[in-house]
């Protein structure tokens, strides 16, 4: 029983795959002009998630504070029309990309030599002091932003991405090409060393890896994948805002990570799901964002029990499965083998 | 800037920072204690904040307004508490989930704020005889700042006292060095945690009272002040009160100096401390290294 299982559960994950990028590809075609722009909110909630994902999964830093980078591109991108006449897409994603990688290095190199709390702490921090920046600087509009954004050109393709169908399309491609860069980051020997890292540093530092070398340049590519998040949310909205790198993006970011589990595919899914759940609560209560609050809240507080994790253990157990006993009774975390184990399989 | 202008500005820094460690050293001795991160710690700043101007008025009633101020603190910050405490089990091990926890009561809190006190900015007059100021260096100086100064060094000296001279203070000390001894010990590490949560709400109140006249109470504040307590915790080194003392008016000084000379860019000497005092010392100032 336990072999077939082995060979179904990842065909069924497969499938499921595979089933949400058709549903994905399909949304233009069956929704309204509203829906489809809904879901590239979505998509963009995605981009930002996953690379929240890659830094909290991969790596275990929990980052509070990726709103600076999300609007350090969403930012650059609205520069790059209103102020350095770019108009062609790939280049102000290309700039956006740049500027972000330079930015997060100092932010980097001081977040990657602290731990949990710290980490939270500081990231949420620096992306504080980001937002203040925004506000009070009057080349970046204060607090009215950067408004008068065109979307650009899309150069060498034939693309006009102010239809809503195409820049749908643009969005799930930069979503798709963040994840998949990701992906094959944690399967390539970086994303090994990383992986070690987070399992026993002290072990991978006595193979001769310098963990913070790593850990930077993972921070780094974290960063960048949200920067890029940022460039199709400005070109969504046609301006970028101080709100854009407000703590509750970030916050919601983490919380959409925290939600979704241990895949990649998690935060994805969770991402377009909350999007949506949200849209039809602020159009229903002016005092959403207390609504919000409270969810943090009950969530939180269900956290025992929410834990997909321990129901697979349980499932397992219950079909006489062959789950290691002695870590399928305890709910504690399994141990870093395990845990290296379960993300192989996930992602 | 001339000699005159900088002690100004020192003095103006000196003041907020003392204001701030009433802050910060609630969230440092609940961070550094139960391993917990309080970022409601901002919104009951804030809340605290607008009972502060809602209830205090002039003359002996300013008395009255950091009073509620205290208690509302003390009640928020013990709901929170009792919240996390609700399954402790879970939350006390998990920091990501206290921070959804307690970024969620921060929304909620904020929301409440927002929707009683219809999102306007109010503050609250000083009471007449701290109402004036002195010519210094060619501006004004105000009398409150210098008041504020003193009260919160009061404040200071008695969490001084309560730590380091009281059995209560050395239970906690115990406690950051090593609480799982500490229960081991037969001590009920709940009820310890709770009343440093209490103590950690009625420090953030007084400093929402007494800031009032300077600071007013507005939207946004959950955030400004909980970043700020958050760069003096982490300087500080996590459960240091001497740590938090030296960051607090480190950090006091540099948004001074920030905001008077470089105004567009004031984020940049604060930005510039965190880097440099992390980049030297990545505990913190007195923190010692993390286990």
């Amino acid at each position: 029983m336990s072999v077939r299982r082995a060979m179904t559960v990842p065909r069924v994950r497969r499938v499921a795959v595979v089933l949400g990028l058709v549903a994905l590809v399909a949304v233009p075609h069956v929704g309204d002009a509203f829906q489809v722009t809904l879901v590239v909110r979505g998509l963009v909630w995605a981009t930002l998630a996953a690379s929240v994902w890659f830094l909290l999964r991969i790596c275990d830093l929990p980052s509070l504070g990726h709103a600076a980078f999300f609007g350090i591109g969403a930012y650059t991108a609205g520069l790059a029309v209103t102020r350095w006449q770019v108009d062609n897409v790939f280049a102000a994603l290309g700039l956006a990309i740049v500027v972000t990688a330079v930015l997060s290095l100092p932010i980097a190199v001081i977040a990657g030599r602290l731990r949990n709390m710290q980490f939270i702490l500081v990231t949420l921090a620096f992306a504080e002091m980001t937002r203040s920046l925004a506000t009070r600087w009057a080349e970046l509009g204060g607090t009215d932003g950067l408004v008068g954004v065109i979307r650009p050109g899309a150069w060498p393709f034939g693309l006009d991405l102010s239809d809503a169908t195409t820049y749908y399309y643009f969005a799930l491609a930069v979503l798709l090409a963040g994840v998949a860069l990701l992906v094959v980051v944690v399967r390539s020997p970086f994303g090994a060393v990383l992986r070690g890292i987070r399992d026993s540093e002290q072990r991978v530092a006595a193979l001769g890896y310098n963990p913070l070398v790593y850990r930077v340049a993972a921070f780094v590519l974290s960063a960048v994948v949200a920067g890029s998040a940022g460039v199709v949310h400005t070109y969504l909205n046609r301006f970028a805002n101080p709100t854009d790198v407000a703590p509750l993006v970030s916050a919601r970011a983490l919380l959409i990570v925290v939600l979704g589990g241990a895949a990649i595919a998690g935060p994805v899914t969770v991402a377009i799901l909350l999007t949506i759940i949200e849209d039809a609560l602020s159009s229903h209560t002016d005092r959403w964002l207390g609504v919000l609050g409270a969810l943090y809240v009950v969530v939180a507080l269900a956290n025992g029990a929410w834990n997909p994790a321990a129901w697979r253990r349980a499932l397992v157990r219950r079909r006489g499965g062959a789950t290691p006993a002695t870590h399928a009774a305890d709910d504690a975390p399994p141990p870093p083998a395990r845990r290296a184990a379960t993300l192989e399989r996930t992602t | 800037m001339t000699p005159a202008e900088a002690v100004f500005q020192l003095l103006i820094g000196l003041s907020f920072g003392l204001l701030l460690f009433l802050l910060a050293s609630g969230f440092t001795l609940t961070f550094g204690l139960a391993r917990f991160v309080n970022l409601a710690h901002g919104a009951v700043f804030l809340v605290a904040a607008y009972v502060a101007t809602s209830v205090g008025g002039p003359g002996w009633r300013f008395v009255l307004g950091v009073g509620a101020a205290a208690a509302t603190g003390l009640v928020l910050s013990v709901v929170v508490y009792a919240l996390a405490a609700s399954r402790w089990r879970v939350i006390g091990e998990r920091t990501l989930v206290q921070v959804l926890l307690t970024f969620g009561a921060l929304l909620v809190l904020a929301d409440y704020a927002r929707s009683h006190w219809d999102g306007l900015p109010r503050s609250l007059v000083a009471p007449s005889a701290l109402d004036g100021s002195w010519a210094f260096a060619g501006s004004a100086f105000p009398v409150y700042r210098l008041f504020m100064m003193g009260a919160a060094l009061v404040v200071a000296a008695l969490l001084w006292w309560l730590q380091e001279r009281t059995s209560f203070g050395a239970l906690v000390r115990a406690g950051v060095d090593d609480r799982e001894m500490l229960a081991a010990l037969g001590v009920s590490t709940r009820r310890l945690f709770a009343a440093v949560f209490a103590l950690s709400g009625v420090l953030a109140g007084l400093a929402a009272g007494l800031g009032a006249p300077v600071l007013g109470a507005a939207m946004g504040q959950e955030f400004d002040i909980l970043v700020l307590a958050l760069v003096i915790v982490v300087l500080g080194g996590p459960g240091s009160l001497a740590g938090a003392f030296a960051a607090s008016l480190a950090v006091g000084v540099a948004d001074a100096y920030g905001k008077a000379f470089l105004p567009s860019f004031a984020e940049f000497t604060m930005m510039g401390l965190v880097i440099v005092v992390l980049a030297w010392r990545p505990a913190g100032l007195f923190g010692t290294a993390e286990t």
